[in-house]
């Protein structure tokens, strides 16, 4: 699967988040996370899904295709590379 | 509510009034004024604009306001500029933004300045005891101090923190950065020494805009050094002011903005209701489950909360994306700040004289089904 990813900007201490859009949306991507505690809100007004495993947490609305994820401070740089070698060898859905 | 809703106003106000964008975009199209600096018949944008920020901010001599792009430069300018030697004291408060909190670190760093700092109440105001032994026990040469906080809205008492910084023989910088275009400011009757203000906030002007006012008989050293377009046969700055402050372009085009959203709130003051509205949603948050930061007294209209079990990060984007509700979280450039509320990072909603009733509802029952969640 191809993706774009980016530093998210924000104001809180030693917080390890990125963006990444995807090429599909957040909620076709949610069934790939097997083995993650994954959750949807449908209650709001755009519903959302997050899904956790491992101190690894991901977000974003369901209709869009971009995620935002957030990497433990310890050990992000090696969680991320993991968690983005798993996305590059993802097959991209329809 | 279906549409986008903006609760950002402390950070950078939106909307605008319409002359706002159409100054700007006038000033673009038009021949530059700086080709034509000084004539009589000319018109100059920092001039009118110096006129009505004095005006606001009850002034009168607008030549001690220097113009720049925010209030970021102007704090520099009055904590870098300021005559300090080695071992002399600076205090300061934990409800600062980094705006003041990093030049006076770098005080501290490099030029060797005792910078001390005050603890807050835990609404983030200033507690004037607090504030008047710390400045006997370090007998500083300069106070900094933020006029409200930019995390939970509460006003400090400018006037009475200025004169206790006088009592020790200090000088008084007011960051207004949160209040000026919100609450009254009156610097000359404060008798404060410098205030450093913001124009694209409640000033509802563009990003680009603020300044500091130098009350007359103090003089800074430049942050900068470069042309001013007079004197220019000189090494150093021009003495006067606020040239001597002042070097390079200025921002043409964004003090067009600002000078008409300064004339516009002249013809159309705020009625209140954005102070209101903040109750409003202070008090339905509470009742919505959020642990809410209520101001002991005056505040602007920022509401700052968390939500038990919940980290602000989550809430925010939330509220952002789940809901279209622009707000802040986390520790809105104000570090310091945390331990005396309480908790590590918050959420922030800060409204404008433009935000609607229905939206404050609408962000109630967003966080009520965020907390519910």
């Amino acid at each position: 699967m191809r993706f774009e990813c980016q530093k998210t900007e924000n104001c809180f201490a030693a917080s390890e988040t990125w963006e990444y859009r995807l090429p599909e949306t957040a909620e076709a991507f949610s069934v790939r996370l097997d083995g993650w505690d994954v959750k949807e809100n449908r209650r709001y007004r755009r519903p959302m899904m997050t899904a956790d495993r491992g101190g690894v947490n991901i977000k974003g609305v369901l209709a869009g295709n971009v995620v935002r994820v957030s990497f433990p401070e310890d050990g992000w740089e090696a969680e991320k590379a993991r968690f983005e070698n798993w996305l590059a060898g993802e097959e991209a859905g329809e | 509510m279906d549409g986008e809703i903006y609760m950002n106003n402390a950070a950078t106000s939106f909307p605008k009034p319409d002359c706002v964008a159409e100054a700007v975009a006038g000033a673009l199209r038009a021949r530059p004024g700086s080709a034509h600096r000084g004539g009589i018949e000319s018109f100059d944008v920092f001039s009118q604009t110096r006129r009505a920020l004095a005006r606001l901010m009850g002034v009168s001599a607008p030549e001690r306001i220097a113009l720049g792009p925010n209030s970021t430069w102007g704090l520099n300018l009055a904590i870098q500029g300021f005559p300090l030697k080695p071992g002399d004291a600076v205090l300061s408060t934990d409800a600062e933004h980094n705006s003041v909190l990093r030049p006076l670190y770098r005080l501290w760093k490099e030029r060797d300045i005792d910078v001390r700092y005050v603890s807050v109440l835990p609404d983030g105001g200033i507690d004037p005891e607090a504030w008047l032994r710390a400045a006997h026990a370090c007998r500083p040469k300069l106070c900094v101090f933020t006029h409200a906080s930019n995390v939970t809205g509460r006003v400090n008492p400018a006037a009475r923190l200025a004169a206790m910084a006088h009592d020790v023989g200090a000088a008084a910088l007011v960051d207004a950065s949160q209040t000026l275009g919100c609450v009254p400011v009156r610097a000359e009757e404060w008798g404060v020494d410098m205030l450093a203000f913001t124009g694209h906030k409640y000033l509802l002007g563009p990003q680009g805009t603020g300044g500091l006012y130098v009350r007359p008989g103090l003089e800074l050293s430049p942050l900068l050094l470069g042309g001013t377009g007079v004197k220019s046969d000189l090494e150093t700055m021009p003495d006067e002011m606020p040239t001597h402050l002042e070097a390079g372009t200025g921002n043409e085009p964004s003090f067009y903005g600002l000078l008409a959203a300064l004339e516009w709130a002249e013809k159309n003051p705020a009625d209140g209701s954005a102070f209101a509205l903040a109750e409003e949603l202070r008090a339905g948050l509470r009742d919505a489950g959020a642990l809410v930061t209520v101001p002991a007294g005056e505040s602007t209209p920022v509401v700052s909360f968390n939500i038990p079990g919940r980290g602000a990060d989550g809430v925010g984007y939330e509220l952002a994306e789940g809901f279209g509700i622009t707000c802040r979280s986390g520790l809105h450039c104000a570090p310091r700040i945390f331990p005396a509320l309480g908790c590590p990072s918050s959420v922030r909603m800060s409204l404008s004289r433009f935000t609607a009733e229905d939206e404050v509802r609408a962000a109630i029952d967003a966080v009520k089904e965020i907390a519910g969640g």
